[in-house]
C-alpha cells in the first residue's frame, strides 16, 4: 500500500532556477526512506512538494490516492515536516505553547490538544520543560522539540530535514532513537541527509537525488555501493567491506 | 494561494514591527544628537509591505506597546507612551506607514517616487510629533521645532538614503520572487 | 536583554492568577481616566498602583529599572511645564521663572503619565505574554474588520522576534569584530557592514518561520485560549468598577 505517489513532479524556482525534474516514486506505508544527495541536489525542495509548501511546475503528488492541492490541510496534517534549521521553526513563548500551536491551528478541543501534547513532549524527553522559552534550549532540545511540534499532530508520515545538523554524538543518538521508535510504532519516515553513517543501519530503502533526479533508488546495502559517485560519501565500514553498524548500539 | 501570501506579509509584518522595537533600544551615538533608528524601520516597512501590511505592522507595533508589552524605548509604560511626549511621532509613525506605502504602491516602486514618499512621510511624522509636543509640554512653535525636528533633520536624511538600500538589498529575498514562481504554476494547480 | 522582552516573572500571588481580560480592560480604563484625572484622583491611582505593585511581589528596583528612560522624559515634562506656565514665582530669578502653578500643573502632568506607566509595568510583570495576547484577541474578536486571531499571532511573533535581532545583533556584533571591523573609522560604514547582513539574516529566518507555520497548518481559525473565570475575578472586576467611579468623583 502506497501513502505517497509521486508522478512526473518538477518544479523550478523564480529565477528560473531547476530544482526537479521528472520525480517519479512510491513510498510504502511503514517504510523508512533515506534521501540523500549533495547540497543543492533539490533534497528540500522535493520534501517541500510533499505537504504543498511548494507547487509542483508538473505533475503532482498524492497522498493515500488524494492530491495534495486538493486539501492542503489534510495534507499537512499527514505529513509532519521537521525543517532544517530548527531555530526559525519556534512559534510559542514555551515549550509547551510551541507543540500545541499544530494541534490549536487544527481547531481540536482543548482536552485532545492537551493529551497529545503531553504525549508528545513525553516521548521527546522534554515534559519537564514545558515551561521553559524555547529560544533558551540547547541544539538538539531545539531539534526535538521541533519533533514534538510534529508529533502533536499525530501525523502519519514525517519528514525530517537534516536533523542531524549541528548535533553532538549524544545528540544524534538520541533524535535517531526517537526515530526509530517512531518508526517501529508504525509511521512512514523519510529522512534526508548527507552524512548515511547515522542512520543508513535503520533504513530500508536509499534513494540519492542529483542536480534535481532520482540517481539511484533501492535496498541501502546496494545503492549505498554507487552513493559516492554522486557527491555521497561513502560510510567507512562500507569501504572497507563491511556494514554500516546502528548507532544505537 | 492568497492565504498563503498572507501569511507570508503577516510574519513579516511582525518582523518589521519587532524591528521598529529594536530600533528604540538601540542607539547610535553619532555626533551631538543620537541616531534612534525607528522611523528608519517605519518607512522600510511602508516600502516592503505596501500601504495595508506596513501601516498593520506599525499598529501592531503600537498595541502591543499600549497593552503593556515592553516594545517601547525608554521600557515599560504602556498607554503612558502613547500619551506622552513622543506619542505624536508614535502616532506620525502609523500615518506614515500608510502614506509611504500607498505612494509606493501607486508609482509601482520607482526609485524616485520611493524617496520622494519618504520625504513626505518623514515630514508628516514630524508634522504630527511637534503638534503634540508642543500641546503637551506647552510651548510655542518655534520652541517645539528646536526640541523636536531641527536636530533630528540631518540624521533622517541618512536613514531615508539607508531605507531605500535595505529595501533594495532585502526585496529580492521576499515574497516578490516567489509570486512570480507561483504565476508560472499551470492554471488549475492553484486554489 | 532577554529580560527585556520577557517582563513577566512566574510568581503565584493573587495578581499573576487572576484573568489576563481582567487586568487588560482594567490597565485601559484606568489610563483613559488618570490621563484626565485631577489631582486627588492621581494620588488615589498613585497609591493603589503602589500597593498593588507591593501586592503582585514586584520589586521596585525592577519598576525603576524598567522604565529609566520614560522617567528622563517625565522629568523633561515636569521641567518644562514649572518653567512655561505664568504664575506667582517661586524664586525671584530671571533665569529659572518656576512658578508656584507650574510646579503644580508639572506634577500634575507627568503624575498622570507616571500612573499609567506604573499600572502598565504591573500587568507586564504579572501577566504571562500569551494571556495578554489572547486577551487582546478576545477583546478584539466582536470587532468587524480586524482579524483578531491574525493581530493576536502578530503580537505574539513581535515578542518572538525582538530577542532573536537583539541575539543576532551582538553575534554579529563579535563576528565583524574578529575580521577587524574597529579598524574602520567612518561610523556610518561599520552600520552598513553591521546592519546590512543582520537584516538579510532575520528576513530570510522570518520567510522560513512562514513556511514552518505554513506546514504546520496555520489558518484563519484555530483553538482559542479557554477562560476561566472564578469568584475572585468577578470581585475584582467589582473593586475595578469601583476604582474607575472614583477616580471620575473625586472632587
Ligand atoms: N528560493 C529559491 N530560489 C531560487 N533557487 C533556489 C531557491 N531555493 C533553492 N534553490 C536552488 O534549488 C536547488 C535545490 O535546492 P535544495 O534546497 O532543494 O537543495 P538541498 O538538496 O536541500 O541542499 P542542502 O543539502 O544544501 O540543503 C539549489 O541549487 C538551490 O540553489
Ligand atoms: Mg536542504
Amino acid at each position: 500500500m502506497n501513502i505517497i505517489e509521486i508522478s512526473g513532479l518538477s518544479h523550478s524556482y523564480a529565477d528560473g532556477h531547476i530544482g526537479l525534474q521528472q520525480i517519479n516514486l512510491t513510498i510504502a506505508r511503514g517504510s523508512f526512506v533515506v534521501l540523500a544527495g549533495a547540497n543543492g541536489a533539490g533534497k528540500s525542495t522535493l520534501l517541500k512538494h510533499l505537504n504543498g509548501l511548494l507547487k509542483p511546475l508538473a505533475g503532482t503528488v498524492r497522498l493515500n490516492g488524494v492530491p495534495v492541492e486538493d486539501d492542503l490541510l489534510r495534507a499537512r496534517r499527514m505529513v509532519g515536516m521537521v525543517f532544517q534549521d530548527a531555530d526559525s521553526q519556534i512559534v510559542g513563548e514555551t515549550v509547551y505553547d510551541d507543540a500545541a500551536f499544530g494541534p490549536e491551528n487544527l481547531n481540536w478541543p482543548r482536552e485532545k490538544i492537551t493529551e497529545s501534547v503531553a504525549a508528545a513532549l513525553d516521548l521527546v524527553g522534554l515534559e519537564a520543560m514545558a515551561e521553559r522559552s524555547p529560544h533558551l534550549l540547547s541544539g538538539g532540545e531545539k531539534r526535538r522539540l521541533a519533533i514534538a511540534g510534529v508529533l502533536a499532530m499525530q501525523p502519519e508520515v514525517i519528514v525530517l530535514d537534516e536533523p542531524f545538523a549541528n548535533l553532538d554524538y549524544d545528540g544524534v543518538r538520541q533524535i535517531l532513537a526517537q526515530i526509530v521508535a517512531l518508526h517501529k510504532a508504525g509511521t512512514t519516515i523519510i529522512v534526508c541527509v548527507h552524512d548515511l553513517e547515522k542512520v543508513l543501519a535503520h533504513a530500508d530503502r536509499l534513494i540519492i537525488l542529483q542536480e534535481g533526479r532520482i540517481a539511484a533508488d533501492g535496498p541501502p546495502h546496494q545503492v549505498v555501493l554507487e552513493a559516492e559517485a554522486y557527491g555521497v560519501r561513502l560510510p567507512a565500514a562500507v569501504r572497507l567491506g563491511g556494514v554500516v553498524e546502528s548507532w544505537l548500539r | 494561494m492568497n492565504e498563503r501570501l498572507d501569511l507570508h506579509k503577516l510574519v513579516i509584518a511582525s518582523l518589521m514591527a519587532a524591528l521598529i522595537a529594536v530600533g528604540g533600544y538601540l542607539v547610535i551615538p553619532i555626533g551631538p544628537v543620537p541616531i534612534v533608528l525607528q522611523n528608519l524601520f517605519v518607512l522600510v516597512a511602508a516600502l516592503l509591505l505596501g500601504s495595508s501590511w506596513g501601516s498593520a505592522a506599525v499598529a501592531v507595533y503600537l498595541l502591543a506597546g499600549a497593552v503593556g508589552l515592553p516594545v517601547f524605548a525608554g521600557g515599560g509604560g504602556g498607554l503612558g507612551h502613547l500619551f506622552g511626549p513622543r506619542g505624536g511621532y508614535l502616532f506620525g509613525f502609523l500615518a506614515a506607514a500608510w502614506l509611504v506605502g500607498k505612494i509606493s504602491e501607486s508609482s509601482r516602486q520607482q526609485p524616485v517616487a520611493e524617496i520622494l514618499a519618504m520625504i513626505i512621510g518623514g515630514l508628516l511624522i514630524y508634522v504630527i510629533g511637534v503638534t503634540w509636543l508642543k500641546t503637551l509640554l506647552g510651548i510655542s512653535f518655534g520652541k517645539a521645532l528646536a526640541v523636536g525636528m531641527y536636530p533630528f533633520i540631518i540624521g533622517d536624511i541618512v536613514k531615508i538614503g539607508a531605507a531605500f538600500t535595505i529595501v533594495k538589498s532585502v526585496r529580492p529575498l521576499l515574497g516578490i520572487a516567489r509570486r512570480d514562481g507561483r504565476l508560472a504554476t499551470p492554471a488549475g494547480s492553484g486554489q | 536583554m532577554v529580560a527585556i522582552a520577557f517582563g513577566f516573572r512566574h510568581n503565584d500571588t493573587l495578581l499573576h492568577q487572576l484573568d489576563a481580560r481582567i487586568k487588560l480592560a482594567g490597565l485601559v480604563a484606568v489610563s483613559i481616566l488618570t490621563i484626565n484625572a485631577n489631582m486627588s484622583a492621581l494620588v488615589l491611582a498613585f497609591f493603589t498602583a503602589l500597593f498593588l505593585l507591593a501586592l503582585g511581589k514586584c520589586s521596585p528596583l525592577r519598576c525603576l529599572f524598567g522604565m529609566k528612560w520614560y522617567l528622563v522624559l517625565l522629568a523633561c515634562v515636569l521641567l518644562t511645564r514649572t518653567l512655561t506656565t505664568p504664575g506667582d514665582l517661586l524664586i525671584e530669578s530671571s533665569w529659572f521663572p518656576a512658578t508656584r502653578q507650574g510646579v503644580f500643573i508639572g506634577l500634575l502632568f507627568a503624575g498622570r503619565l507616571l500612573v499609567i506607566a506604573l499600572f502598565a509595568l504591573l500587568v507586564t510583570f504579572t501577566t504571562r505574554p500569551s494571556h495578554i495576547r489572547s486577551a487582546v484577541a478576545w477583546f478584539l474578536r466582536p470587532i468587524p474588520g480586524i482579524p483578531h486571531r491574525q493581530v493576536a499571532t502578530m503580537i505574539g511573533l513581535l515578542v518572538r522576534f525582538i530577542p532573536v535581532i537583539l541575539t543576532q545583533s551582538a553575534e554579529l556584533d563579535l563576528a565583524l569584530r574578529a575580521r577587524s571591523i574597529d579598524n574602520r573609522r567612518n561610523p556610518l560604514r561599520r552600520l552598513t557592514f553591521l546592519g546590512m547582513p543582520l537584516l538579510r539574516r532575520t528576513f530570510v529566518t522570518a520567510d522560513r518561520l512562514a513556511s514552518a507555520m505554513e506546514a504546520r497548518c496555520y489558518g484563519l481559525h484555530g483553538t482559542t485560549h479557554q477562560w476561566q473565570v472564578t469568584a475572585r475575578d468577578w470581585s475584582a472586576l467589582g473593586f475595578l468598577s469601583l476604582f474607575c467611579f472614583l477616580l471620575v468623583a473625586l472632587p
